[in-house]
């Protein structure tokens, strides 16, 4: 049975990233050491081994929409929800506030949140738009209105959440 | 070499590999082999003034030096630092791992050892103005009220808390140095009066067993038990008093 080790930080955002009512973007910059081994585009790289994505201490008290949806390199001004094959996951509002604040059962961290990327980065790579040196994500509101669920760039009352960091592992 | 690269080249001997491997999920394994260090040298150099009759000041009721409390400190908190250093050692690139483990520890233990030169000097203080046995009341007291009170409870789930690191560069050297303080204070706040009761025994290897043990156990409880600890507290004031 293969001895397996834990999967190894290969890059994270610098300062936090605000969760507000329009799509927020941050860079995460691949560790230059990382990047011979990120670089699954690569002529002879073998097949991808695991890919995480890590959102990290998730905090406020005030959220300004019920959810976000979670896109890796989406082109600059597109709209992320055109791109479902470059979502990782969902991010879920719900507790955020109970967990900023510190009391006898929360250590007031927040929330964090870890989605496998390995597919996404597949299909980046079969469409020859994977990045070795760094990945951008995308986080776009969710919101609840009367005809449903919305999910736009419609100017809504943002909130005070953000996300400490945002984090990427390989196995 | 990096765990990922390692673990696909294959290098090294089976069980070299599967050191290696241990040490990558254990980034911890060094600050418990730290503390046991600590606590083997403890049982072999009693601190100085450590005596059957030093709680009730007799001979030896001193209190011990900065180097003999700080090698206390590292035996008896080091071993609940073991979230916050993988917090710490898995939230970091490979090539700072180690310094961010270090760093961490070097602004918890800082908090530790000044905290615990001023519940020294607040000892000394109480048993010259009070007499040592009342000092011992008291101490006793104030660890069994403490460990009941509701406060102490949001300090303890404080002590879990983690924080976003920076990933290179000075401001994560800031991070995990400041995150290590972060994680020392909210220990302090839980485990003060534990402490004072170490400090009012003189530092007896027996009392600081069974007070250490009162400290490590909620976090292998399902639901912290209170009555547990108090009766812990109450046990190291018999053994304390007896010995």
């Amino acid at each position: 049975m293969r001895d397996r080790v834990p999967p190894e930080m290969v890059g994270a955002s610098e300062g936090r990233v605000p969760l507000a009512g329009v799509p927020t973007q941050v860079e995460v910059r691949v560790e230059p050491s990382a990047r011979a081994r990120f670089d699954i585009a690569a002529e002879a790289a073998p097949e991808p081994a695991a890919l995480y994505l890590k959102v990290e201490n998730v905090q406020g008290l005030r959220p300004a929409a019920i959810g976000y949806l979670v896109h890796v390199n989406v082109p600059a001004e597109a709209d992320p929800t055109a791109y479902p094959e470059r979502q990782v996951g969902t991010i879920s509002t719900f507790g955020v506030p109970e967990t900023t604040r510190s009391d006898d059962t929360h250590s007031g961290s927040g929330v964090t949140h870890s989605f496998d990327l390995t597919e996404v980065a597949r299909h980046l790579r079969e469409t020859g738009e994977w990045d070795p040196e760094r990945l951008r994500v995308t986080f776009t509101p969710i919101r609840r209105e009367p005809a449903g669920l919305r999910m736009d760039a419609a100017a809504v009352p943002d909130g005070d959440l953000d996300v400490g960091r945002v984090s990427v592992f390989q196995e | 070499m990096m765990p990922g690269a390692a673990a696909a080249s294959g290098r090294g001997t089976g069980g070299l590999v599967a050191l290696r491997h241990l040490g990558w999920r254990h980034p911890e394994w060094w600050v418990l082999l730290a503390a046991a260090a600590a606590w083997m040298w403890m049982i072999a150099v009693p601190h100085p003034h450590a005596s059957p009759h030093a709680s009730h000041g007799g001979p030896g009721s001193g209190v011990p030096g900065a180097g003999w409390l700080a090698v206390m400190v590292v035996a008896m908190m080091a071993p609940l630092t073991v979230s916050g250093v993988r917090h710490v050692a898995l939230s970091s690139l490979w090539r700072r791992r180690g310094r961010a483990v270090a760093e961490f520890m070097a602004g918890y233990l800082g908090v530790w050892i000044a905290a615990v030169l001023g519940i020294a000097a607040a000892w000394g203080v109480a048993s010259h103005l009070l007499g040592s046995r009342a000092a011992v009341a008291l101490a006793v007291a104030a660890a069994v009220l403490w460990e009941l009170a509701p406060a102490r409870r949001r300090q303890l789930a404080r002590c879990e808390r983690t924080v976003p690191l920076a990933p290179r560069g000075w401001r994560a050297d800031r991070d995990c140095v400041r995150f290590g303080a972060e994680r020392g204070v909210s220990c302090v706040a839980t485990c003060w009066a534990l402490m004072a009761a170490c400090v009012a025994f003189a530092h007896s290897l027996p009392v600081m067993a069974i007070l250490f043990a009162v400290r490590l156990a909620p976090h292998h409880q399902r639901l912290p038990s209170r009555a547990l600890a108090v009766l812990g507290v109450c046990l190291a004031a018999v053994v304390g008093l007896a010995g």
